[in-house]
């Protein structure tokens, strides 16, 4: 069991990870990071997913739950304020976000270099699993873009949406084997690239 | 048309594209908006023309906008259009924008049906992926309705790809469209068992998302989810199934019992931290809906306990932070579990983590008992002190009030010290909870009669030092405790040492600039005070001082009458128009005290914050009619008691208190009592214990407190609540030492701190005051429970359906074109057992030599069985007494002989032996948490009694295949662990499992026993891997590290433990050095010991029991690529059948015909080898020829099979 077990699902102690001296570069597989069994479900439902910087300024929002623009925007504001005034080691769970879902939903984060990687979820939840899933969210990410950084999240925000889309269905975990989301994002651009001749490059900004 | 499209592309090369406007936008920072407002513009421009691209391009960029804030509804047309482009690359930026800025109120939502419907049927499985995920983000009703049918079809799509999608928004649509859940069922729950894993998990994610907000519904699918549970590997499908078991269990007791072992033991072996904490958490909701009859649950709350201490104790935040989650869960039922480490709760107070603190704070409210709430609020008192932030300050002042006030102030043993502890709190700067502390106090000194005359003098001294408390700010909200004060030396005023001190320290003219409210209180309070100085002086025979007394209030009162709040000038006018009379009658030397005082007669009672609404409805009285005709604008006062009460501090509502203005009651007192005259409906309450205080002025049965001298009572301004901590344990002790020496009967409780109360342990502490806590009075024929209202707007109530039911024809989806053949299948519900034993029965069917009679009723009977749940529950084994396995087979034998004869008697043996095998299977494989293929082997089990069973299976099994008619002799028993090492402290034994879906991996479980007196713990095991076979080790340790067993042993105790090793080549035996290291603790010490083993892999340990046909069989004879080999043992005693059992249960292989005494047998390699067997028995020998698809891997075989041959 310290075998079959332990790797299949083992909490990968990334919380290191955004310590390490990534400023530029978002995220690097870590080096055991263990093979996830393909399709394995996570949380039924998340409520928003939110990536904005240590600034506070959105990088990605998708909400799963219909709200005006206005309200999305004073949702991004209260979550920032909320997680940007925690320390770096502290958990990464919070509680209290009035604006989105009241008690039963508990904010979970991840901190890297200049970003934070925000979920709202469902009391029900696996905590552990969707800390788990913000980690293939930005490997995912790093491997799409060779090396993510903000700048590539700024620019390419409807690529990030595409990712999210293979990973998340209407808040709900769709696919968590990254391989698997990558092979269908690159069979994607494929598709876009035979389709148009002037394609663009997602480097060509950078 | 050409000149245009090239005029349309050359348009767009001018166009700023989405990377363009992004760095427009940063380089306009300082004029961001009008900036963008230009953009908005251009992009109206470009939505104007015809080309899609330039089209798509706007839309992208709007999305971009729609996240900075913009609303971009007003393009929800053009997003349409840009959908239903032909190109993908169109359409995906179309759904895109469509999935962040449609919902329901969009109008032209509709438009999209038709498109949607053709993306869902587009030949390319990105077109329809697209589609779906659009879709899930805005559904609506009718488009649910619209499209269930086409998404119930893509369901079964060949590409699963889609079919995960399809089966993940389904959920989706049964929340916009329930109707269609019922048809759309059957076919979710045939995704629990697809082939592709991921559309397996969105089904199970679906299910259990259901089964979540309407569990009874899904009760009957716990069978089938209890085999998903156990056949699973993916650890995320677990924690899925393992939360739905979580909210399955309180509805079925038994399920919860069935549950326990298997997770008890995950619980045990897993290594992954998801995994444990969700296995904690359902045991957890396990052991709460069973709460009692489980004989050994306090063990498994033990193991919880001791695995989220583990969780706490762990530097990462995180599973600190959810080990105190889930402590706080065990908590409610099983508070003293958790108290004995509250040690640890505490430390979590001190840590820098905000997150942290919180849930220690919320545990502590279980931890406290009597013994040691003084010393806990001690702690949290000095924390108040050092707390930064009014935040976590204001939290901690709640929690302190929250933990002492707790089930009627249960765990107080000291009223004066939470007195003091109240009036120490008053001194907290800047918090918001003065009226939480004012409330507390009310409601103690209202409902502990023993403390009022310690509360009076307290409140009295607060009075005095009103201006500490009011000065810093006026709306500071601390001075709400003045409220509370006055009030208290109002009511009570009888018991006030020096009433004219504190009537005068009410009139100070500092009193003006306190709120409104808080001086209303004070006036009316006054005149209590008033009224109680004139009784008490004329009962002196001094009426100058009841003179003075008039005077003073004549001379102060005026400056209540002038203020701005209308409330206190209209009191402050009234009263001081009676105080004047009452100067008049004093002239005249007329006694007035009597009738001063019959304005405030009558005790106040607590009445219950939801006695009103308990009182049920008459027959026939219909409230909601009109007595009268409606008058403009009449309310309804009854229906909301509250309203009234608290009118001016709503916030207030913890306990309904009588502490509102006195005129105000006395009003209400008045027309109450005429009310009940003349209400026949009017339910009378008990007669109150206590009457008119007034009357009876040292009622006997009302314990006086005694003021112990030593406390300063007057000295205000000093933290007292340490001397009361420390005077409460010299109490405390002297009622031990006192109870040691023989007790004498005194009248209890009369004489505080001096008595000897008997008949108390020391768990049970006496309280200092005889603690006569009013209950809240409750009208005599109250509904017994206000039942929570479902909120109708629940949006998963309309899933609230019967999904057991068979489905009516009228429930069919709509469908535009013709329906899909599968869908009409009937909602026969089948179980998990049923469907699997019907399959293995089916299997059988083909196996030659089966018995044929009787057989069609079986398979009836069995189903009709396995639909039943309470019969799959019902079929739990009794909980095991200790759930350790002990593999003893001299123990074994005996019973297996005699259960074995009454196995064999006739046809009816197999069904017992089926049933157990299910249970026993699903069991087994819970527990390891990995499918196991080899039934034979997953019998070994944890009680000695389920084992004796099982064991008899592992013979009746063979048996079975061999197919045999005649009655055979009983096979000895037999195991398939054998032993791997032994000394004086530990045996190991051990089996290999293979499973079919690793090649390459092999599972060596292992029991250790502990043999000794000792206590073993830090086990860890390790072997020196060779090229070929290798320990799976946990991430990041070396291949020298040992791996650790998770699981300690007590004296007597034996546990298996599972390790994992790959393997590359199996055509070979193997053997390997090992070394269990573990530390043995006793009473003498511990030592450090070692215990050597050589693992043998043998190469019957790679095979796998498959079944075989015989036309499968002659075909693979046939085909010529197997080589051959054969060998010959002589000597052989035993019968031909238990030989071939005995060749099934060691080697694994099973038989697939048998002729007289020569029978062919197959098994498979995980590495898929297949080995092929003709056994033929002579007279005292047997030649074994095999065929397989390696021949070292044949020889190794045939090797081992001589050597058990050799032993028959």
């Amino acid at each position: 069991m310290a075998g079959a077990r332990a790797r299949a699902c083992g909490r990968g102690r990334v919380g290191k990870l955004r310590r390490q001296a990534l400023e530029a570069r978002l995220a690097r597989p870590p080096p055991p990071w263990p093979q996830r069994p393909p399709g394995r479900p996570g949380p039924a439902m998340i409520k928003a997913i939110l990536i904005f910087n240590n600034h506070g300024k959105p990088r990605l929002s998708k909400f799963y739950q219909p709200y005006s623009e206005d309200t999305q925007q004073q949702i991004i504001r209260e979550t920032f304020h909320l997680v940007s005034k925690r320390d770096e080691n502290v958990c990464n769970f919070l509680e209290g976000g009035l604006l989105i879902g009241g008690s039963d939903n508990k904010l979970i984060y991840r901190h890297y270099a200049t970003l934070y990687f925000v979920f709202c979820v469902d009391s029900s939840e696996s905590e552990l699993g969707i800390l788990d899933l913000i980690q293939v969210f930005v490997e995912t990410l790093d491997k799409c873009f060779e090396n993510v950084c903000e700048l590539d999240l700024i620019f390419h925000v409807d690529k990030v949406h595409n990712i999210l889309a293979e990973m998340v269905m209407g808040g709900m975990v769709l696919e968590t084997n990254m391989n698997e989301i990558v092979t269908q994002i690159d069979a994607q651009n494929k598709l876009e690239k035979s389709e148009t001749f002037i394609f663009q490059s997602p480097r060509q900004d950078r | 048309m050409a000149l245009k499209m090239v005029k349309g592309s050359i348009d767009r090369m001018f166009d700023k594209n989405l990377q363009d406007l992004v760095r427009g936008i940063r380089n306009h920072k300082e004029d961001e908006a009008k900036y963008i407002s230009q953009c908005i513009d251009e992009i109206k421009q470009e939505l104007k023309q015809d080309n899609i691209a330039v089209k798509a391009n706007a839309v992208c960029k709007l999305t971009y906008l729609q996240m900075l804030g913009y609303d971009i509804s007003w393009a929800a047309f053009n997003i349409i259009e840009v959908m239903s482009a032909s190109k993908f690359t169109f359409k995906r930026v179309g759904y895109l924008a469509a999935s962040q800025c449609f919902h329901e109120g969009t109008d032209v939502i509709m438009l999209t049906t038709n498109q949607i419907r053709k993306d869902l049927s587009s030949p390319s499985q990105y077109d329809t992926g697209v589609a779906l995920t659009g879709l899930s983000c805005f559904v609506t009703p009718d488009l649910a309705r619209d499209l269930a049918n086409d998404i119930m079809t893509l369901m079964s799509h060949t590409k699963p790809y889609i079919r995960k999608k399809a089966v993940l928004i389904m959920y989706k649509v049964f929340l916009k469209y329930p109707e269609s859940l019922r048809p759309a069922f059957p076919r979710l729950k045939e995704k629990l068992e697809d082939p592709d894993p991921g559309v397996q998990s969105a089904a199970v994610n679906v299910i259990c998302e259901l089964a979540r907000r309407n569990p009874k519904n899904y009760l009957s699918l716990a069978p089938l989810f209890f085999k998903l549970m156990t056949s699973s590997t993916n650890n995320w499908v677990l924690i899925k199934i393992i939360k739905l078991f979580g909210a399955l269990t309180p509805l079925e007791p038994r399920l919860g019992k069935k549950l326990i072992e298997p997770l008890t033991n995950l619980i045990h072996s897993t290594s992954a931290m998801s995994l444990l904490y969700e296995c904690v958490n359902t045991v957890i909701a396990v052991l709460i809906s069973l709460s009692s009859g489980m004989p050994n649950h306090s063990a498994s709350i033990q193991l919880c306990v001791q695995k989220l201490r583990i969780l706490i104790e762990d530097s990462d935040q995180n599973l600190k932070y959810l080990g105190l989650l889930a402590m706080s869960k065990i908590l409610k039922t099983h508070p003293k579990s958790v108290q004995s480490h509250k040690d640890l709760i505490l430390q979590c107070l001190d840590d820098k983590d905000e997150s942290i603190r919180l849930r220690a704070l919320d545990l502590l409210y279980g931890m406290v008992s009597k013994k040691n709430l003084m010393e806990i609020v001690k702690k949290l008192m000095m924390h108040v002190d050092k707390a930064e932030g009014t935040a976590y300050r204001d939290e901690l002042l709640t929690k302190i009030i929250d933990i002492c006030s707790q089930s009627n102030y249960q765990h107080i043993t000291n009223f004066e010290w939470y007195i003091s502890i109240l009036v120490e709190l008053t001194r907290l700067e800047g918090t918001r909870h003065g009226h939480l502390i004012a409330a507390q106090m009310l409601d103690v000194a209202i409902r502990v009669k023993a403390i009022r005359k310690f509360a009076v003098s307290q409140m009295s001294a607060l009075l005095d030092s009103a201006h500490l408390v009011a000065s810093s700010t006026q709306r500071n909200g601390i001075c709400e405790v003045l409220y509370a004060a006055a009030w208290i030396c109002g009511e009570f005023s009888e018991y006030l040492q020096e009433p004219q001190q504190t009537l005068e320290a009410m009139l100070r003219p500092k009193v003006t600039t306190l709120p409104g409210h808080i001086q209303a209180v004070y006036v009316q309070n006054v005149v209590k005070l008033y009224a109680a100085i004139l009784q008490h002086k004329e009962q002196a025979a001094e009426p100058e001082a009841a003179q003075e007394a008039t005077q003073l209030m004549v001379d102060r009162l005026p400056q209540f009458v002038q203020s701005a709040d209308l409330e206190v000038q209209e009191r402050a006018s009234c009263v001081l128009q009676l105080v004047k009379h009452v100067q008049k009658l004093q002239a005249k030397g007329v006694p007035v005290a009597e009738e001063v005082s019959a304005l405030f007669a009558g005790e106040l009672n607590p009445v219950a914050p939801k006695a009103q609404k308990k009182v049920p409805v008459p027959e026939g009285l219909d409230l909601d009619a009109w007595i009268n005709e409606p008058p403009s604008d009449s309310e309804s006062e009854d229906e909301k008691p509250k309203a009234i009460f608290h009118d001016e501090e709503p916030r207030r509502s913890r306990r309904q208190q009588p502490e509102e203005d006195e005129e105000e009651l006395a009003r209400r007192r008045e027309a109450r009592k005429q009310e009940q005259a003349n209400n026949p409906f009017y339910i009378k309450s008990s007669p109150s214990p206590q009457k008119r205080y007034q009357d009876t002025p040292g009622v006997e049965h009302i314990p006086v407190v005694q003021i112990d001298l030593s406390v300063p009572l007057k000295v205000p301004g000093m933290p007292m609540s340490d001397q009361y901590v420390k005077l409460e344990e010299e109490r405390r002790h002297r009622q031990r030492q006192e109870k040691d020496k023989k007790r004498k009967k005194e009248k209890k409780g009369r004489h505080r701190r001096h008595s000897s109360l008997p008949t108390e342990s020391d768990e049970d502490i006496a309280p200092a005051q005889r603690v006569d806590i009013v209950t809240e009075e409750m009208p005599e024929n109250a509904l017994p429970s206000d039942e929570d209202d479902k909120d109708p707007n629940d949006p998963y109530r309309a899933l609230d359906i019967d999904l057991d039911k068979p489905l009516a024809d009228s429930e069919k989806l709509p469908v535009q074109k013709h329906r899909n053949a599968e869908t009409s299948k009937s909602l026969e519900k089948k179980d998990a057992p049923t469907e699997k034993k019907s399959k293995k029965l089916k299997k059988k069917e083909k196996k030659p030599k089966e018995r044929e009679g009787g057989r069609e009723k079986k398979i009836e009977r069995e189903k009709k069985r396995g639909e039943d749940l309470d019969f799959w529950l019902s079929t739990t084994p009794p909980p095991a007494a200790a759930p350790t396995p002990t593999p003893s087979t001299e123990e074994l034998s005996g019973n297996v002989v005699t259960s074995l004869k009454d196995e064999h008697e006739g046809p009816k043996r197999e069904e017992p032996e089926d049933e157990e095998d299910n249970v026993g299977h699903n069991q087994e494989k819970v527990r390891y948490g990995k499918p196991r293929h080899k039934k034979k082997h997953k019998k070994e089990e944890h009680t000695r009694e389920k084992k004796a069973k099982r064991k008899q299976e592992h013979q009746v099994q063979p048996v079975q295949n061999g197919a045999a008619e005649e009655e055979e002799e009983p096979i000895p028993p037999m195991s398939s662990y054998c032993l791997l090492a032994e000394n004086s402290y530990v045996k190991m034994m051990y089996d290999i499992q293979a499973s079919l879906q690793k090649d390459s991996q092999v599972t060596v479980s292992i029991i250790l026993e502990n043999q000794s007196g000792s206590f073993l713990k830090n086990m860890e095991l390790n072997v020196l891997d060779s090229l070929n076979t290798k320990m799976a080790r946990p991430e990041g340790s070396s291949v020298h590290d040992g791996v650790p067993v998770p699981f300690q042993l007590p004296p007597g105790i034996s546990n298996e433990a599972q390790f994992v090793f790959t393997i590359q080549s199996i055509i070979m035996a193997q053997k390997l050095k090992g070394t269990l290291s573990f530390i043995a603790k006793d009473d003498s010490g511990a030592t450090h010991e070692k215990l050597d083993f050589r693992l043998h892999f043998s190469c019957s340990s790679y095979l796998i029991t498959t079944p075989c046909y015989s036309d499968a069989f002659a075909k693979l004879l046939e085909s010529g690529d197997l080589s051959m080999n054969s060998i010959r043992v002589d000597g052989i005693s035993m019968s031909f059948q238990n030989l071939l059992a005995k060749i099934c249960f060691h080697h694994h292989f099973s038989v697939v015909e048998r002729v007289d005494s020569c029978a062919s047998m197959y098994s498979r390699s995980i590495q898929g080898h297949h080995v092929c067997l003709l056994v033929k028995k002579g007279e005292s020998s047997v030649s074994v020829d095999g065929k397989c698809s390696d021949a070292t891997l044949l020889s190794s075989l045939l090797e081992e099979m001589k050597a058990t041959l050799a032993q028959c």
